[in-house]
Parts: C-alpha cells; sequence; structure tokens
C-alpha cells in the first residue's frame, strides 16, 4: 500500500527566484555566507584563571590560546570565542551560561 | 581552611564555622536557583520532561539576571525562546552543584573531592560569587578597594574575597597543577 504524503505539507512548492539563503525556515543562511558567532563578554566577578580553565575544558583551546582569548575579553571587553551555525552557537551560549560566563550570541 | 592536592584528587581542612557558613550560603543559593515552585505545579508535563520551561520568563532581581543571562543582545523575543529550552536546565545544573556541596560538608572536617565533585565545586563557588558580587555591585572599579571595618557592607566582602580566595585557590591546584 503506497504512503500517502502527509497533508500538511504545501502542495505548491514554488521554487521561485528567491534565494534560498532568505527562507528562514530553512535554516540554509546559518551555513552559508555569513555564520554566527558566540560571544563572551567581561564582568568583574569570573576570575581570569576560571575563563582560561572554562576555555580549555569546554573549547578543548591550548593554555596559549585559551590565555589569549582571555585576555582579549578583559581587555577589550568582549572576544568572539567560535564560529559556526545558529543551532552550534545556542549550544556553546548554553554551554558558558553553565560556567557561569556571560556569553551571547549573533549574526555579525 | 586549608586546600591541597593529594595524588589526584583534592583535600579541604575545613573549621566547623566555615563548614556552616558555606552550608547556609549553598542553602540560599538553593533557594534561588530552583524553578518556582508555584510554577512547576501548573506546567505542561511533556514539556517539563524535555526539558522546555513553557512558562518561562526573563528574571527582574538582578542576581537572577546575571546566573540566567539573555542570549540575543538585541532580540529579546529570541531570547525568551532560548530561555523556555535552557534556562530549567540551567537551574537543575545549580541546584545538583549546590546539593553536592552540602552533602560534601555534611559534618565533615576534612572534605576529599575527586574531579567529578571538583568541577562541581568550582562551579558551585562560581555561581555564588556572582550572586554575591551582584549583590555588592562588584565592578571593575570597585572588587579590589580597600574597606573600612566600618562599612555595613565590610563582612560581606570579606565573605566575597574568602569565596573568592578559595575557588582560585581550588582551579590552581586542581587544573593548572598549583600554578
Amino acid at each position: 500500500m503506497p504512503v500517502q504524503m502527509p497533508m500538511s505539507i504545501p502542495i505548491t512548492v514554488t521554487l521561485t527566484s528567491t534565494p534560498l539563503e532568505t527562507i528562514p525556515e530553512l535554516g540554509l543562511d546559518s551555513e552559508l555566507d555569513r555564520p554566527w558567532s558566540t560571544t563572551v563578554w567581561d564582568d568583574p566577578i569570573n576570575l581570569m584563571k576560571y575563563v582560561t580553565y572554562v576555555f580549555m575544558e569546554y573549547f578543548t583551546f591550548s593554555k596559549e590560546k585559551a590565555d589569549y582569548l582571555m585576555l582579549l575579553v578583559h581587555t577589550e571587553g568582549k572576544a568572539i570565542v567560535s564560529t559556526g551555525s545558529r543551532e552550534a552557537m545556542e549550544k556553546d551560549v548554553a554551554a558558558m551560561h553553565t560556567y557561569g560566563l556571560w556569553a551571547t550570541l549573533s549574526k555579525d | 581552611m586549608e586546600i591541597k592536592a593529594d595524588g589526584e584528587q583534592i583535600v579541604i581542612h575545613i573549621e566547623p564555622i566555615e563548614v556552616k557558613v558555606l552550608g547556609d550560603l549553598a542553602n540560599q543559593l538553593l533557594d534561588i536557583t530552583s524553578p518556582n515552585s508555584e510554577v512547576v505545579e501548573n506546567e505542561d508535563p511533556l514539556a517539563a520532561l524535555i526539558g522546555i520551561d513553557s512558562q518561562a520568563a526573563k528574571p527582574t532581581d538582578p542576581i537572577l539576571t546575571r546566573l540566567f543571562p539573555d542570549a540575543y543582545p538585541d532580540d529579546p523575543d529570541a531570547s525568551m525562546e532560548f530561555r523556555r529550552f535552557t534556562e530549567r536546565s540551567l537551574r537543575d545544573t545549580n541546584v545538583t552543584r549546590a546539593k553536592r556541596v552540602l552533602a560534601d560538608l555534611e559534618g565533615r572536617t576534612k572534605l576529599t573531592l575527586n574531579s567529578d565533585q571538583w568541577q562541581q565545586w568550582v562551579g558551585f563557588l562560581n555561581s555564588l560569587r556572582l550572586a554575591l558580587g551582584t549583590r555588592l555591585e562588584i565592578d571593575q572599579e570597585s572588587w579590589n578597594e580597600e574597606r573600612s571595618e566600618s562599612d555595613p557592607l565590610y563582612q560581606l566582602h570579606e565573605l566575597y574575597d574568602w569565596l573568592t580566595w578559595m575557588q582560585e585557590t581550588l582551579i590552581s591546584i586542581g587544573y593548572f597543577g598549583g600554578e
């Protein structure tokens, strides 16, 4: 017996000239030219050593890279610590929040 | 309090008064990070099962705003959606850590932490310092300034400094080989 297509899928899928990356439902834009990024912001409470530890532990960065990014956060007020799809950045931001770091994601 | 490494483990010698202070603070952190009990009674059970908070709302208390920050700086709707999917688990993590610390402290003067316990203690101390530091309005200028003993917040600042020392020492010894 043939499996019927669920009625919830629209029959009229129009592949117009609309560029794929402007159709938000497909979520393709995040994978294309403008990736999302995770920013960690400076705050006066988190210890420098703790921030380095978090970057090494979660992102598996080397001590040198983790220290560099930690100092960037400290001196510049913020640093981009990862880039990628929106979903991946939401995962990273949630992880940073679990560690107590102040992190946000954005499409720059 | 004395903190030192013993092989793969961390040994903490702790005074009874320190056990009491840390225990009180752990209970307070437990109170403010536990999911709101009224909300829990009315929530969608299926959503709760998979960790979605059907009644998430942006906190108004600055401590909770700091512990559970917005994920999208310029998009309140996306931040709320993110909160619905993550805040419950973030609260649960904080509750688990505080309960771990309370269990470790129970009637002891010597604690031996394995790497899992160490991680939970470091996370617990971080949340605690975020909460207390936010309450004390610690900022880039004030974190290191001298305070007089007549300052009404003097003791809280002393407490904050002690927690800072403890977290810093645990990280140095437990992660950076004493550096």
